[in-house]
């Protein structure tokens, strides 16, 4: 997986050398980020985090923090290559960094551009800067809907096109398909194969984006073994294949409207994922206000995500007895069901500050209501939590952000 | 009132004042220039914010211009205002956001004695500068407030 971008790093660097009088630009991004969770019995984690602040009740700085550095140059007035690594916390807990962002862009017409290599993939407003936190409104995008996307990048191709359909519209599409394998938290293996297709309309204060992803995943996770091992001990090779999570289609649908101006900032995002297999339907949505203030904002989302069951995971329960069947469902299905269901609400409130043209200030709280029974989105739970009746966690965020 | 309470509200009325406190700054006027061999003698708000931010504004026109910002923050600030409409801070964010997802750069930033030099060298070149400094080498195409 990393050769092609040693290949591609080297002629790179070729290039620069023969082309040492071409345009040439190193650019970087940065977060220093502190935080605290009120729960000591789960940790407060962002995608592939290990851990994160809860249990330690220590000051955490690895939910936000990193360090980026983007080396872009451009070969002639249509090729160009962009390489960006980020160092950041891991899934395997250290900070090594990370191909972020790699590839050769060809400008083939006015209104086209190819780009191939490492991508990320443009589904929401931010989730092609999701590291970079400069740039958003937050401290973080609200995990209840960017959290539905697994992966940061891609390996593969995408089209840029940006015709003029409206008179006054700005108009995007971009058309990419693309693999990737990375190690989730709690020793999960994943692979994707997705394609997917974004339309982008703005035009002063109003943008709208309509997002579809879709392909093939592959999740390899220890911690269900056990549960697909006692179903086949029943006999239920056709249930186990109905829930595993190897090779199944995913498609995700996201429809983001912004609104912002001068004074005000009105951002929502909407998501639906279908996993088939066990996971089945996640949607997650959010709002934020935000009120400005000269260089500074105040601003709160509402954020909430929930998931429907896959009924027709009964049904496949086959050749047993009424009585067995139900044992199975109860014992085995449904835990596995609430293993994996992460719904959640949440409120955060926060307030941005502009301290000079490159840097930004951010404090934000945000209240964190898991539902009754479900995972929640924090990891690392230990014996004494409360699933059934969950409490309200707190989470205090303060980040510095700056782009160079 | 408790002087617990009274350190609240000052501390609450400190807060506000911060926050809500706002620059007051007059626009200050600006020309945009060209070199005086280039073609073009007129541009318009809708196209300066195509070249310099690489947006389609509907124009339906296409120039293959060298855009230059300019380095004095007030400069840019009136400029970004006048002709897209967006704060300076709105302009960084979408730059911020265009350059680590890798779909463009932002025009390089120039004092006006090193404009003045790109004319002369590089006649594509496109900047604004303040009314009083347009070189020997410029030629106006814009004239914003």
């Amino acid at each position: 997986m990393i050769k092609p971008f040693i290949i591609l790093f080297m002629a790179l660097t070729a290039a620069l050398n023969v082309h040492a009088e071409a345009d040439t630009q190193v650019s970087g991004f940065g977060t220093l980020g502190v935080s605290n969770f009120s729960n000591p019995h789960a940790d407060y984690v962002y995608n592939q985090l290990p851990k994160g602040p809860g249990r330690s009740q220590t000051i955490d700085v690895g939910l936000d923090s990193n360090l980026g550095v983007q080396l872009d140059h451009a070969f002639s007035s249509r090729f160009n290559a962009t390489l960006q690594a980020v160092s950041y916390h891991r899934s395997d807990d250290s900070y090594s960094p990370e191909l972020s962002l790699g590839f050769v862009g060809w400008q083939a017409t006015d209104q086209l551009r190819l780009r191939l290599g490492r991508l990320q993939n443009p589904m929401f407003i931010y989730s092609d800067v999701r590291m970079i936190h400069y740039s958003q409104p937050w401290v973080r995008p609200p995990k209840e809907a960017y959290g539905q996307l697994p992966n940061y990048h891609q390996d593969g191709i995408e089209a840029i096109w940006r015709p003029r359909l409206y008179k006054t519209w700005n108009t995007e599409v971009i058309v990419g398909s693309g693999s990737t394998d990375f190690a989730a938290s709690s020793g999960i293996d994943v692979n994707l194969t997705l394609t997917y297709l974004s339309f982008a309309l703005d035009r002063d204060e109003w943008l709208f984006k309509l997002s579809r992803t879709q392909g093939t995943a592959n999740y390899r996770a220890p911690n269900l073994t056990s549960a697909y091992n006692a179903l086949k001990q029943f006999n239920q090779a056709a249930i186990v294949n109905d829930l595993s999570l190897i090779d199944k289609a995913i498609n995700i649908l996201a429809l983001s409207v912004k609104y912002e101006d001068d004074d005000w900032l009105i951002l929502n995002e909407t998501s639906r994922m279908e996993y088939d297999g066990l996971i089945g339907v996640r949607s997650g949505s959010y709002l934020t206000l935000g009120k400005k203030f000269a260089d500074s904002m105040i601003y709160t989302t509402l954020a909430t995500r929930w998931s429907s069951i896959r009924e027709t995971s009964r049904q496949s329960i086959v050749g047993l007895s009424d009585q067995n069947s139900n044992t199975v469902y109860q014992n085995i299905i449904i835990p596995m069901q609430q293993n994996i269901s992460n719904d959640v609400n949440s409120i955060a409130v926060g307030w941005k500050k502009e301290l000079n043209e490159t840097t930004t200030l951010k404090l934000q709280t945000d209240f964190i209501r898991q539902m009754g029974n479900s995972r929640g989105l924090n990891a690392n739970q230990d014996s004494s939590y409360n699933y059934e009746r969950p409490d309200t966690d707190v989470l205090w965020s303060v980040n510095l952000d700056k782009v160079f | 009132m408790h002087n617990g309470a009274r350190r609240i509200f000052h501390f609450w009325a400190g807060l506000m004042s911060f926050l809500i406190g706002i620059n007051i700054a007059h626009a200050a006027p600006f020309v945009v220039i060209v070199s005086k061999q280039s073609s073009i003698n007129e541009l318009s708000a809708d196209e300066l914010v195509e070249i310099f931010m690489d947006r389609s504004m509907g124009t339906g026109k296409s120039y293959q211009l060298y855009p230059i910002d300019s380095k004095e923050a007030d400069l840019k600030a009136d400029f970004y205002r006048a002709t897209a409409k967006l704060s300076l801070n709105s302009v960084h964010a979408y730059w911020s956001k265009r350059v680590f997802s890798g779909r463009g750069r932002p025009p390089l930033s120039m004092s006006e004695v090193e404009i003045a030099d790109m004319l002369k060298t590089r006649l594509e070149s496109i900047a604004y500068v303040k009314p009083e400094n347009v070189p020997a080498y410029g030629k106006i195409v814009f004239k914003g407030e």
